[in-house]
């Protein structure tokens, strides 16, 4: 706020160089979006002109006869599961750890603060080649299970950051309330607690669906013949055949996560928001 | 015990008012989380045994060949080379990051705020796969950038800017910005305006209250975001792999390398057990740099 008239140039020029990087910042993604309309069939830039034909093709990779083939569909409906799963594991590993680190005072909880902070800093590429070796050692086939927990132990610190930032929201005298009038512990943390971390649980969901649909270090090392997450397939694709086709693909996944952002946003409301913030 | 705060004292007597059965209580609500950051636990045991293993007979002898191998001049030089590309692109993007932080602390606009956040914010949940097809075209032979070249100076393919180290850095700070800004804007916004006010009445000039207010007391945030970046860069897998095709090694690739397609495995462990190393160094570095835990703020 501090004198906005007097430092006017000032403040013009931050906000100008802002602009500036933030354009810098977003124009791969920009590129990718502009790219995946061209008329062109090859990757010329600027394109030529303008078209939806890439994602006609898109279309037919994704429900023609060769649909089984290309595996386009089904990449994208292992990437959601995985996505899925590993938002349902981190939400129930960290809803209850939550509520242990802020309501109650026990030996080691700065140690065991730490070490679920841990997976922030921790090498994507080591954990991913040291689950690969744990897998083949034990010889068990595992399926999607492997990508999961590799992406549940990578992501919960942002649903246990979450988990924790609505709790402290949550008045411990309404607990105590409830439970004077005879609720039980149980009871008292479903009906009155739970509800009313909603927001933050659910921004923490949304959170690490979309980290886990756009993960590729972990699904690279992780994958298999069975199990072939979008990101895999895209990875493939670029390696093999770079028609602009990848690039409707790619823009596909920005609208689907800006979609599902859009759309929490628009359920749990801008209450929630704060939670994804700071 | 050291980080009381407000809910901290609020949740004293409801602790204390169901204190003596709650024992058994905590251990069974941490223990799914206990379970999957244990897996973490297992997972670099494992690597430090293999470290220790010789080749072909990981779970049975024991060597310091990987170790020896891991420091010999050619493995060293990659080691030291990926620490400056993370500090490199640590110190760029602290730098790119502060006027964006200083715009998003200053803007009375909420809107503003929200979008500036969300637009730096998007490239690092997108993830660099997909916006690695996007900076072949801008950076490419024939991409964007060449193509402006072209028009100006008439000469085609100025620049080589993929598959080397001005792309991987590139793609490093783009990547990483979030981490940079996040912590800077935090610093930032507890600067009470009346100091700013107080340099200018006693005389300073903008720019030695920038020198002397505004950056030393933003320094608890850049050096948590310089050192956020640098422990993120130092693990750089996706960047490398995809924007600096074979030319550009570090840590991580060489680990994919080992392990992979050269089957030494004690060694791919060595460099993992170095690169866990410099990850827990940062966690250390960055819990002394005020912030006083990871999940508040």
């Amino acid at each position: 706020m501090s004198g906005i008239g007097r430092h006017g140039a000032e403040s013009a020029l931050i906000g100008s160089v802002t602009a500036i990087l933030i354009a810098l910042i977003l124009a791969p993604i920009a590129i990718v979006v502009v790219m995946s309309f061209t008329a062109a069939s090859t990757l010329q830039f600027p394109p030529p002109g303008f078209s939806l034909r890439w994602y006609l093709e898109v279309w037919h990779m994704a429900t023609g006869d060769a649909a089984s083939l290309t595996r386009l569909t089904e990449s994208f409906r292992v990437s959601v599961a995985i996505a899925a799963l590993t938002a349902f594991l981190c939400v129930l590993a960290s809803v209850p750890a939550s509520y242990a680190l802020v309501r109650y005072r026990f030996p080691g909880r700065s140690a065991v603060e730490e070490l679920l902070g841990l997976p922030i800093v921790f090498p994507a590429v080591v954990l991913g080649i040291a689950l690969l070796i744990l897998v083949s050692v034990s010889g068990i086939e595992f399926g999607l299970w492997q990508i999961v927990a590799a992406h549940a132990i990578t992501f919960l610190p942002f649903t246990m950051r979450n988990c924790i930032t609505a709790l402290k929201g949550v008045d411990p005298e309404l607990e105590e309330a409830a439970k004077t009038l005879g609720a039980s512990p149980l009871r008292t943390f479903v009906e009155i607690v739970l509800p009313l971390m909603r927001a933050g649980i659910a921004w923490g969901v949304l959170l690490v669906f979309i980290l886990s649909f756009n993960e590729f270090t972990l699904s690279y090392f992780l994958y298999t013949v069975d199990v072939f997450p979008l990101s895999i397939w895209l990875f493939q694709q670029s390696n093999t055949s770079f028609s602009p086709a990848i690039f409707a693909v790619s823009a596909l996944t920005i609208f689907f996560n800006i979609g599902i952002i859009l759309t929490v946003d628009a359920i749990v409301g801008k209450r929630g928001g704060a939670h994804i913030r700071s | 015990m050291t980080t009381v705060g407000t809910s901290e004292a609020a949740a004293a007597p409801l602790a204390s008012a169901i204190a003596s059965p709650i024992r058994r209580p905590i251990i069974w609500l941490l223990l799914p989380a206990g379970l999957l950051a244990g897996l973490l636990l297992v997972c670099t045991l494992t690597l430090l045994r293999i470290s220790f293993g010789p080749r072909y007979a990981e779970w049975n002898g024991w060597s310091l060949a990987a170790f020896v191998e891991a420091f010999s001049p050619y493995f060293l030089s990659i080691i030291l080379n990926t620490i400056w590309l993370a500090l490199v692109s640590a110190v760029l993007a602290t730098v790119v990051s502060f006027p964006i932080a200083l715009f998003m602390v200053r803007t009375s606009s909420r809107l503003a705020r929200d979008l500036v956040l969300i637009c730096i914010m998007l490239p690092m949940v997108v993830g660099l796969l997909v916006q690695s097809f996007g900076w072949v075209a801008i950076l490419g032979p024939d991409g964007l950038i060449n193509q402006v070249a072209f028009l100006i100076t008439g000469e085609p393919r100025t620049f080589s800017l993929l598959f080397n180290t001005t792309g991987v850095l590139l793609g490093l700070v783009q990547t990483t910005i979030p981490l940079a800004v996040l912590p800077l804007v935090s610093s930032l916004s507890v600067i009470p305006s009346d100091l700013e006010e107080a340099a200018s009445v006693l005389g300073a000039r903008r720019l030695q209250t920038y020198r002397h207010v505004i950056l030393p007391m933003a320094m608890p945030g850049i050096a948590a975001g310089t050192i956020l970046v640098f422990g993120f860069n130092t693990g750089a897998f996706v960047v490398p792999l995809l924007l600096g095709g074979s030319r550009v090694s570090t840590i991580a690739v060489i680990i994919r390398d080992q392990m992979g397609t050269l089957s030494n495995w004690p060694l791919g462990a060595a460099l993992s057990m170095a690169l866990i190393f410099i990850a827990l160094s940062v966690q250390v570095a960055h819990r002394h740099m005020g912030s006083r835990s990871r999940f508040e703020r």
